[in-house]
């Protein structure tokens, strides 16, 4: 059942077993796996089924440091959450990734893979994917095409399947609203998460505000916030009632360990020859799916040499395109396109006067039949437009800022720092691909490391979008937000779902893992709820 | 990064040629001088006098065409007679999974076929000046 938070009256008090704070990925996951269960679930969007621009603006944030798109265009704030700009990539963490690597700081997660495993293959159709299979092997068949034998002590393939991309929001609404024992209330905004005043330890209710409405209450035996991973320490922080510093910050771990996935067009590989079958690093359909294959630095080589990963597809493209002008070209052309804007870019001029020769070359072989230029139109190399593990790092973290939005809540400030070891890993990583390739008689890499300073920096760097870490997972109090079960260190009834839980990111989009997580908080809440019925 | 980018698309070409010496697996190279031989190993020596240029000006202590092609003859014909381009695509396997590799240019390329960019730097025209070590300075 769905409720507008809008035409509820004043002063109304909902009541539930489990109360959900945000539908996104995990939230709706959460509420899905909790349908049909005999506990009443409460799920809580800020949002309605659309975009609106008011509760978007909820989003506007402070950026410090290092340069970051605005906050309010880097998440979505409705039904469905962020997933609804997903671009559907997925793959699962490596099994590396969850253990404690001692070359990496604050790595090492308290479950391992194979405790996720199952969690995943359950997460696998909520994403609209194909079987809980990752092994090339496995799907160059269908691929027409093998993984490239490259030496496993240096490189490997990994696959990503290809979700439609699964909007959580649209493809779950029904689900949802026919759940008789969930309600899921829309344009509710929560303001603070509040313990009971007889227990500390438990949290007895939310408040919770609306922009056009009157403000109303939840209470519940347990409680999950599940808003993403900029906000859910922020709503940890400003629920400070009874904990000056929030909840859960007894440690100051919240807010902290702040992760992106920095994505470099770091490298280009040269294939040694034309037809080499590279059909598997293509985007391969089958049905409503797809998945396609990416390179990355192998567990044996990681361990080695002492780095975190990264991931290295394979994009094809011409030779003309290759050119920076004409990229620069292109970027002028799109914002020209959209409409007569002072170009914000002078630096794409520059490059387009200063490549001027290959502008034009590109430009005639536009205009002029192209059978004349056949061999410029093939794709001759691959860019690899590389997602990289960061390190993680206490520094790089969310506070609160100053400003406040229109429910007078401290909006949120971002300093995203990345340490200069995550930029040397992935230039390492690189040689060790590099070298991987040429061993295989397969082609050459090239890194464009000479120009390391413009790639990470704000003109040419690109992000995943993926807000990690600043809840982060750890057994122990004193380095960790959550426990293993995701509940909050101190707390007894409140959990948090989503990737703000992840010690570390690994190099590939964390939406399947959020999923799997979600699946597996659902069982536990399920279980501890019916051990205290 | 454009000019880079720019000497990578017409390198590239040239790299291709490296790798794609399977292809031409039965040819022999020609000449019967040795350095000449081993250059005409190359597939596209534009692209690979341009790398060796760029090696030779980081590491002018290898400035010797006769040093650096006994040490490609070695690698590749240690038991004398024809160099033959599966010893050469063995060699280059070999350096990259011993780790004997060079980023040069931002290519990631194995010593071997460094030495042979850098050998057919210094045999093509207008470096042959240059085919001896510059002398050394003391002080």
């Amino acid at each position: 059942m769905f409720i507008d938070a809008r035409k509820l009256p004043a002063g109304t008090l909902l009541d539930c077993d489990i109360c959900i704070l945000g539908a996104g990925a995990a939230g709706i996951t959460l509420a899905r796996e909790l349908a049909g269960s005999p506990y009443k679930v409460c799920l809580l969007e800020s949002g309605g089924f659309d975009i609106d621009q008011a509760t978007q603006d909820l989003y506007k944030g402070e950026i410090a440091g290092r340069y970051y798109p605005p906050l309010d265009t880097a998440r979505l704030r409705f039904f469905g959450g962020s997933t609804n700009h997903w671009d559907g990539n997925c793959t699962p963490l490596d099994a590396l990734d969850f253990e404690n690597r001692d070359w990496v700081d604050y790595s090492g997660w308290p479950i391992s893979r194979s405790d996720v495993d199952p969690f995943y293959a359950r997460a696998q159709p909520y994403c609209q994917l194909g079987p809980y299979r990752y092994d090339p092997a496995y799907w160059a068949p269908l691929a027409g095409g093998p993984a490239l034998p490259l030496p496993p002590e240096k490189a490997t393939t990994n696959i990503a399947q290809l979700s439609p991309p699964t909007r959580f929001g649209e493809v779950y609404r029904d689900d949802i609203g026919r759940a008789a024992n969930v309600t899921a209330v829309l344009h509710a905004n929560v303001l603070e998460i509040v313990p009971r005043s007889d227990d500390a330890s438990r949290i007895g209710h939310v408040r919770v505000a609306v922009l056009k409405g009157a403000a109303f209450t939840v209470t519940g035996r347990h409680f999950v916030l599940a808003m993403g991973g900029i906000e859910n320490p922020r709503q940890l922080l400003l629920s400070n009632t009874s904990a000056p510093a929030g909840l859960g910050n007894q440690n100051d771990l919240v807010g902290r360990f702040f992760m992106e996935h920095p994505v470099v067009d770091g490298a280009t590989f040269q294939p040694s020859r034309k037809d080499l079958n590279l059909k598997l690093y293509g985007e391969t359909v089958f049905g409503e799916r797809a998945l396609t294959a990416f390179l990355q630095v192998s567990d044996a080589a990681l361990r080695r040499h002492k780095l975190t990963n990264m991931r290295a597809p394979l994009d094809p493209t011409t030779r003309y395109r290759a050119s920076v002008g004409v990229e620069a070209f292109d970027e002028l052309a799109d914002e020209l396109r959209g409409g007569p804007a002072p170009m914000s870019n002078w630096l794409d001029v520059k490059e387009v006067i200063e490549d001027f020769d290959m502008v034009l070359e590109a430009g005639a072989r536009k205009l002029l039949h192209r059978h004349l230029f056949a061999s410029a139109e093939d794709d001759v190399c691959f860019t690899m437009d590389t997602m990289v593990e960061q390190t993680p790092n206490p520094a790089s973290r969310v506070t609160l800022a100053e400003e406040r939005d229109v429910f007078g809540q401290r909006r949120v400030r971002l300093d995203w720092q990345i340490e200069q070891k995550t930029e040397d890993n992935l230039w390492r990583c690189f040689e060790i691909i590099g070298a991987a390739l040429g061993q295989a008689g397969v082609g050459r890499l090239r890194s464009w490391r000479e120009h390391a300073v413009r790639l990470w920096g704000k003109e040419r760097l690109n992000y995943g979008f993926h807000h990690m870490g600043t809840t982060r997972m750890h057994q122990n109090a004193s380095r960790g937000v959550v426990d293993a079960d995701c509940r909050v260190h101190g707390l007894k009834n409140l959990y948090v779902a989503g990737s703000s839980v992840f010690p570390t990111g690994g190099h590939v989009p964390p939406t399947l893992t959020i999923v799997a997580l979600a699946i597996r908080l659902a069982d536990h809440l399920k279980r501890i709820a019916g051990e205290r019925s | 990064m454009k000019i880079a980018r720019r000497s990578l698309l017409k390198a590239g070409s040239g790299l291709v040629a490296f790798a794609a010496l399977g292809r031409t697996a039965t040819a022999e190279p020609a000449s019967d001088d040795g350095a000449a031989r081993l250059v005409a190993l190359l597939g596209n020596r534009h692209a690979a006098i341009r790398l060796g240029r760029r090696h030779l000006s980081r590491h002018p202590e290898e400035r010797d065409a006769a040093q650096l092609a006994a040490r490609l003859t070695t690698r590749l014909a240690p038991a004398g007679g024809p160099i033959r381009r599966a010893a050469l695509r063995r060699s280059l396997a070999a350096d990259f999974a011993a780790g004997r590799v060079t980023a040069l240019d931002g290519w990631i390329l194995a010593n071997t076929e460094v030495d042979l960019c850098a050998l057919a730097a210094l045999k093509a025209p207008g470096t042959g000046a240059t085919l001896s070590p510059p002398p050394r300075h003391d002080g």
